[in-house]
This record gives C-alpha cells, sequence and structure tokens, in this order.
C-alpha cells in the first residue's frame, strides 16, 4: 500500500513539482493549500504518513501548524519547506520537534532521500 | 582552476579546524575567516565573498550539504567547498565539493590551493535545467510548469499591484515571498533576490519600485519564453 503524505504549500509550482516527484517514487500525494484546509484532513484522514509544509501559510502559520500537529498527533514526522532568510523560523520548527526541512527549489534526489529516510525512521 | 586562494571561510565547532590549516606554510596568505555553526556561517555568506569554503562534517544545526544547497539555491552563489571528515568515507573529488580526512596532510592543502575560484553563474532570463532535471525531460510536465509560471504569476502581480496601491506592504511582502521559488525554478537569477529584497531588507517606501523591477523582469522572461514556445503564447 502506498504511503500518503500532506503537502501543504500555496505556490502552485512547488505543489505541482511535489507531487510529481513524489508520486513518481511512489507515494500518495494529498495537497493543502492553506493551513486550515491542513487541519481539515489530518482530521479525517489518518492515513497521512508525511507532512511536508512550508512555514508561511495563509489563515494559520506554519509554526501554529507545526504545533498544531505536535499537539495532537506528537509522532507525526514533518518536514519543512523553507526559502532564505528564514533560519531564525526553521530553528524555531526544530525546536518544536520539525524532523528535517528542505530549501525551495528542492534538488529532486535529495526530496527523494530525505522523503524515504524520514518516514523509514517512523 | 588554479587561482590562488586568499580568502577562505572555515566553518567548524571548535577553532581546532582553523589552526590545522594556520600550521601549514602554504596557508599562511589565507585571510580565513571562522565559524562556530552553520547559521553564523549562513550570515556571512550573505554579505561576504570567498575563495573556498571549509566545513568540518559534523557543523549544525545544518550539515555541510545544506549548507552547500543553501548557498547554491538561496544565496546563488558558487563556491567551491570541502568537507573535511573522519575516514569512514574515501577523499575524493566530488562534482560540488571536495572530500578530505582527518588527519589533514601537506598534500590535502596542495590540492585545496589549486582547487579553483569558481566561475560566477552565467546570467540568463529563463532555463528549463531545473524542470528537466526534475521530470526526466518530461515535455507535458515542463509545458504544464511554464504556463502555470505564467498564469500564477499574472495573477500574483494583479494582487502585488493592488497591495501597493492600499498600501498593505506586509501583504506585498507575502506575496513576494510566495512567487520567489517560482522564479528560481525557471532558473531565473534576478527575480529570487528582488523577491528576497522586497520581503526581508526593503523599507516601505522601496517596494514599489522594486516591485516595479520584478513585473519588467517578470515580463522579459514571458517575452523570452513566448519566443521559445510560441504554442504556449495563447495559453
Amino acid at each position: 500500500m502506498k504511503k500518503r503524505i500532506l503537502i501543504i504549500e500555496d505556490n502552485p509550482m512547488v505543489v505541482k513539482s511535489l507531487e510529481f516527484k513524489l508520486t513518481k517514487d511512489g507515494y500518495d500525494v494529498v495537497v493543502a493549500e492553506d493551513g486550515r484546509k491542513a487541519l481539515e484532513i489530518l482530521k479525517e484522514d489518518d492515513a497521512i504518513e508525511l507532512v511536508i509544509t512550508d512555514l508561511m501559510l495563509p489563515y494559520i502559520t506554519g509554526t501554529e501548524l507545526i504545533e498544531h500537529i505536535r499537539n495532537n498527533t506528537p509522532t507525526m514526522p514533518i518536514i519543512v519547506l523553507s526559502t532564505s532568510n528564514q533560519e531564525e523560523i526553521i530553528t524555531d520548527a526544530f525546536m518544536m520537534g520539525v524532523n528535517d526541512f528542505i530549501t525551495k527549489p528542492f534538488s529532486p534526489n535529495e526530496l527523494s532521500l530525505r522523503v524515504k529516510r524520514t518516514i523509514e525512521s517512523h | 582552476m588554479g587561482t590562488i586562494l586568499k580568502n577562505v571561510l572555515i566553518i567548524s565547532p571548535t577553532e581546532n579546524l582553523m589552526e590545522i590549516f594556520q600550521s601549514f606554510d602554504t596557508c599562511r596568505d589565507w585571510e580565513m575567516d571562522y565559524c562556530q555553526d552553520s547559521f553564523s556561517a549562513l550570515q556571512r555568506l550573505k554579505n561576504s565573498t570567498y575563495d573556498l569554503i571549509i566545513m568540518d562534517e559534523g557543523i549544525g544545526p545544518l550539515d555541510p550539504f545544506k549548507v552547500m544547497d543553501y548557498v547554491f539555491h538561496e544565496l546563488q552563489k558558487s563556491y567551491p567547498m570541502v568537507i573535511v571528515g573522519d575516514d569512514s568515507k574515501p577523499e575524493a573529488i566530488h562534482e560540488n565539493y571536495q572530500r578530505c580526512n582527518y588527519p589533514i596532510e601537506q598534500y590535502n592543502v596542495d590540492a585545496l590551493v589549486h582547487y579553483g575560484k569558481s566561475e560566477e553563474k552565467e546570467k540568463k532570463l529563463f532555463s528549463l535545467e531545473y524542470l528537466n532535471e526534475l521530470s526526466d525531460n518530461n515535455q507535458e510536465f515542463i509545458e504544464e510548469s511554464i504556463v502555470l509560471f505564467k498564469n500564477t504569476l499574472d495573477a500574483k502581480f494583479v494582487d502585488l499591484q493592488k497591495a501597493i496601491s492600499i498600501p498593505d506592504f506586509e501583504e506585498a511582502r507575502q506575496i513576494a515571498h510566495n512567487i520567489k521559488p517560482s522564479f528560481s525554478m525557471l532558473g531565473n537569477d534576478v527575480g529570487p533576490v528582488i523577491c528576497n529584497t522586497i520581503c526581508y531588507d526593503a523599507v516601505e517606501s522601496e517596494i514599489p519600485e522594486l516591485a516595479q523591477t520584478l513585473m519588467k523582469e517578470y515580463g522579459l522572461i514571458v517575452d523570452e519564453i513566448e519566443k521559445q514556445f510560441p504554442k504556449l503564447k495563447a495559453v
């Protein structure tokens, strides 16, 4: 059975690329374009095995979302999508227990390896 | 290749690595900057230029590969990089970096001295290199991505102009943050820099002009895309 990944990202090109690569790698991909939608999906879909999230999202910030996930599903692995100049936010995210981060635009092979490693270690 | 090294950045949890290089006569002319962790190194790399970056394998919080990724993709700089580690992996010259192992020997230093300064990346309006790599040259995916680039950025620039006219500069910064990866994914070097400036460095009075410059760059990219892909013009 395919492992399911929730992508939370509001840039359509980034979403398309992540979907393309992860689907090719054999994952089932679900997309939320904002934090509110992500929380709805997480509430209804208990087959999600990994969350990949941007930090600057509409309605609910990435850090608020991470905090919510950590409070409700503490073992859910989380990979953060970041851009430059976000060192402080990334540090906060690590303090909140995110498992890894990937810089946008991501390196395709690195994405594959980091996703595989994160899922396998949980 | 063969450029004489002058400015070297050492990133290592302790100053030992810097002291090791200082002990070699070959390195006596090096001007070495030292950073204890990768975050402080990235801050320094934003404002300084180096001929060589030497990283201990054990640096954190970002490991050497994340630093390389960040420097290349986010700072859009290209430096010769060296990772120094234990002997669990062989010493080797890889595509983007060299690996050498402790203890550092004279031959390691000699190799680094000749590990020349990289050429600056050629400036171009756009490139499909990234999308090709990502999709294994899947033309359907590439064309869909180009159409997505045009359609989403057309809409985002309308939002950006609206935000500036209100003015809501916080919204303008958010939009710049959102569209920055789109420029990067199309291999454009200028767009991400302007987006970063709008997001993090510009004062409010500078944002309208920066937005105009960004839109102009976007217009140039679209013109070039339409020249190369006439069939996408009407999409």
